[in-house]
C-alpha cells in the first residue's frame, strides 16, 4: 500500500512538467504512472537491455524526440548504470530528466556529482498517519502539515536536471490504508516464504 | 603497462594522477583533460613542515578535475577550489575475499568478547598505542588479537599478535571477531571497519575523517571520544556485557556491508566519473590559481620561519665559538680524539 502511494507520488511530482510536455518518455519500470494524468508517449523498445551500451543505443533512437524523461526505480534494477546515465546526461539540454533511486545517501551523492551541476535533489520521506472518524460519517479529517526533519532518512531520492527541472515543487499524498488488502498481502508473502523455504530444504536434503 | 616515454607518445582523453608525486609528470602527457584521483589528504602522511608535506598540500591547487572516494574529501576540495565540482566514486570491497555470511550468529554470554585491532605502534595518526591502552584497561573478559606489521610478544591486554596476514586471512580473522577497535586520527575513506562489517564484526571507533561514510553510532558501531582511553575501555566492556546490543550492532554492520558496492560496481562508477571528466569542460583556472597563491603564502611563511631559526642558530654558534671556555673545550675534545686514535692503533698491534 505505502509502496503504491510512494510510486504514485513520484508521478504526481512530475505531473506539472508532463502537462505541457511535447513528448514524455517513461522508462519505468515501477508502477504508479496512472498518477501522471496522461499516458507516456514513448517507452523503451521491447527487449532493450538498458544495462548495456547496445540497449541504450536502441533507447536513444526510440526516444530521440523526448522532452521529458522519467526513470523511477530503474537505476536500482540495472547491473551497470553507466551507459544509461551517460545517455541521460547527454540529453540534459533537450530534455528534462527526472530519476529516482532507493539507494543509500552515498549512492545518491555519487550520482548527484555525475549529473549536471544544476540538479534538483529531492527526498521522498514516508509519513505515518492515522485518523479517528465516527462510524456513520463519510469523514475526511484534516491531516495537518507534519514536520519533516531535514535529517529524516528518505525512502527514495529524486534527481532532476534539464530545462524545466526548476519547475518541480514539493508534493505529498495521503489516503486511507486498506488494511484488509495489506493483511492479505502480508499473509500471502509469509505463506510464499514458508513454502519456498520448505522447498529449498527439500531440494538441499 | 607503458613507460612514461611510451605514454608521452599517445594522445589521451584523460590523464589521471593517483598520488601527489605522480602529478609531477601529469602535464607531460598529451591529454584533453587532466584529473587527479585523491584518496586522502596526502600531506597528512608526512610530518608537519617537511618538504613532502608542503608539496603534497600544494597539489590540491592544481587546475585539474578531482575524483575522490570520500565525501568529506570532496567537500574539502570544493572549498579549496570553489566551482570545481569534485566527482565521487566509492571504493569497492572485494566481496569474493570479504564474503559476508547470510546472518550473524549471536555471541552469547559465556564467551569472551573477541576484539581485533590492527596497525603499527608509534604512528600517532593510526592510534594503535591508544587502542592497546584501551584493551589493557578493559574489565570484562575479552580475547584480543593485535594484527601488527611485526611478530612479537603480546603487550598487556593482548592475547595474541599476528603478523603478515593476507587479505583472506584478515577476512577469516574478522569473521571470528566480534568487534574491531580502531582509534585513528586521520583516514581517507576508512576501509578496515567496512571490511570487518562484511564479515559480521562491529566497530568501536573515533569520529575520524571518513567514519561518517558508513558508521552510525548505535546502529552498526560505537563512536567514542578523542583521547578517551577509559571511555573506550568502558565501551568495549559494555559490548562484552550487553550481548543483545553487540548482536544488534553486528547485524547493523552486516546490513551496511550488503549495501556497499563491490569492485565491479565501484569500477563502473569510476568509469562514469572519468567519462564525465572527458565530456565536461576543464575547470576554471581562477579557483586553482587562488588556491595555489594561498599555498605560496603558507610555504613562504614556513620558509621564512626556518630561515630565521637557522640564522639564530648560526649566530648562537658564532657566539659560543668566541667564548674562551668553549674554545678550551673544543681544543680538549680534539686532543682526546687524537689520544683515542693512538690508543686504538696501539691495541691493534
Amino acid at each position: 500500500m505505502s509502496d503504491a502511494v510512494d510510486a504514485e507520488l513520484r508521478y504526481a511530482y512530475v505531473s506539472p512538467l508532463l502537462a505541457g510536455a511535447a513528448v514524455w518518455a517513461d522508462l519505468g519500470p515501477g508502477g504508479g504512472a496512472s498518477a501522471a494524468g496522461r499516458a507516456p508517449d514513448r517507452v523503451p523498445p521491447a527487449g532493450a537491455d538498458l544495462a548495456t551500451a547496445a540497449g541504450v543505443a536502441a533507447l536513444a533512437d526510440a526516444l530521440a524526440d523526448a522532452t521529458v524523461i522519467t526513470a523511477f526505480d530503474l537505476l536500482d534494477a540495472l547491473d551497470d548504470i553507466a551507459p544509461l546515465v551517460d545517455w541521460l546526461v547527454s540529453r540534459h539540454t533537450s530534455a528534462t530528466v527526472v530519476l529516482s533511486t532507493a539507494g543509500s545517501p552515498n549512492q545518491v551523492e555519487e550520482l548527484r556529482r555525475l549529473v549536471p551541476s544544476e540538479v534538483v535533489v529531492a527526498r521522498q520521506v514516508p509519513i505515518r498517519a492515522a485518523a479517528i472518524v465516527h462510524a456513520a460519517a463519510d469523514a475526511a479529517p484534516p491531516l495537518g502539515a507534519p514536520a519533516i526533519d531535514p535529517a529524516a532518512p528518505a525512502a527514495h531520492h529524486l534527481l532532476a536536471f534539464g530545462p524545466d527541472a526548476s519547475r518541480l515543487a514539493p508534493v505529498s499524498a495521503a489516503r486511507a490504508a486498506d488494511l484488509s488488502a495489506e493483511q492479505a498481502a502480508a499473509r500471502r508473502r509469509d505463506a510464499d516464504l514458508a513454502y519456498l523455504e520448505a522447498r529449498v530444504a527439500q531440494l538441499e536434503a | 603497462m607503458l613507460s612514461l616515454d611510451e605514454a608521452r607518445a599517445i594522445e589521451w582523453d584523460v590523464a589521471l594522477a593517483t598520488w601527489w608525486a605522480t602529478t609531477s609528470v601529469l602535464f607531460d602527457l598529451p591529454a584533453r583533460r587532466h584529473a587527479y584521483f585523491i584518496q586522502l589528504l596526502e600531506d597528512s602522511t608526512y610530518a608537519a613542515g617537511t618538504p613532502e608535506q608542503l608539496a603534497a598540500a600544494m597539489t590540491t591547487g592544481l587546475p585539474v578535475r578531482f575524483i575522490t572516494e570520500a565525501r568529506w574529501i570532496a567537500e574539502l576540495l570544493e572549498d579549496y577550489q570553489p566551482g570545481n565540482r569534485v566527482l565521487y566514486a566509492r571504493n569497492g570491497i572485494p566481496k569474493d575475499v570479504f564474503a559476508s555470511p547470510p546472518h550473524v550468529a549471536p555471541a552469547l554470554p559465556g564467551e569472551p568478547l573477541r576484539v581485533v585491532l590492527e596497525g603499527a605502534r608509534g604512528y600517532v595518526h593510526k592510534g594503535v598505542d591508544d587502542a592497546l591502552a584501551a584493551v589493557a584497561a578493559m574489565r570484562e573478559p575479552a580475547h584480543v588479537t593485535w594484527v601488527s606489521p611485526r611478530q612479537g610478544e603480546p603487550p598487556a591486554g593482548v592475547d595474541r599478535v599476528l603478523a603478515g596476514l593476507s587479505h583472506a586471512e584478515m577476512a577469516r580473522l574478522f569473521a571470528e571477531s566480534h568487534v574491531l577497535l580502531k582509534l585513528s586520527r586521520a583516514e581517507g575513506m576508512y576501509g578496515p571497519p567496512l571490511e570487518a562489517f562484511h564479515m559480521g564484526a562491529t566497530v568501536v571507533t573515533t569520529p575520524v575523517t571518513g567514519h561518517d561514510e558508513y558508521v552510525a553510532h548505535g546502529v552498526n558501531g560505537l563512536v567514542v571520544g578523542w583521547d578517551d582511553i577509559h571511555g573506550t575501555a568502558r565501551a568495549l566492556d559494555l559490548l562484552a556485557r550487553d550481548r543483545r546490543l553487540l548482536h544488534r550492532l553486528r547485524h547493523g554492520a552486516l546490513e551496511t556491508a550488503k549495501a556497499w558496492p563491490d569492485w565491479r560496481h565501484a569500477s563502473q562508477r569510476m568509469a562514469l566519473a572519468l567519462r564525465r571528466v572527458a565530456a565536461e569542460p576543464p575547470p576554471a583556472l581562477a579557483p586553482a590559481g587562488a588556491r595555489l597563491v594561498s599555498d605560496f603564502a603558507s610555504v613562504t611563511a614556513d620558509a621564512q620561519e626556518r630561515a630565521w631559526r637557522l640564522e639564530i642558530e648560526e649566530r648562537l654558534k658564532e657566539e659560543l665559538a668566541e667564548q674562551k671556555a668553549i674554545k678550551l673545550a673544543l681544543a680538549l675534545r680534539a686532543r682526546l680524539t687524537a689520544a683515542r686514535g693512538l690508543r686504538d692503533r696501539v691495541l691493534r698491534r
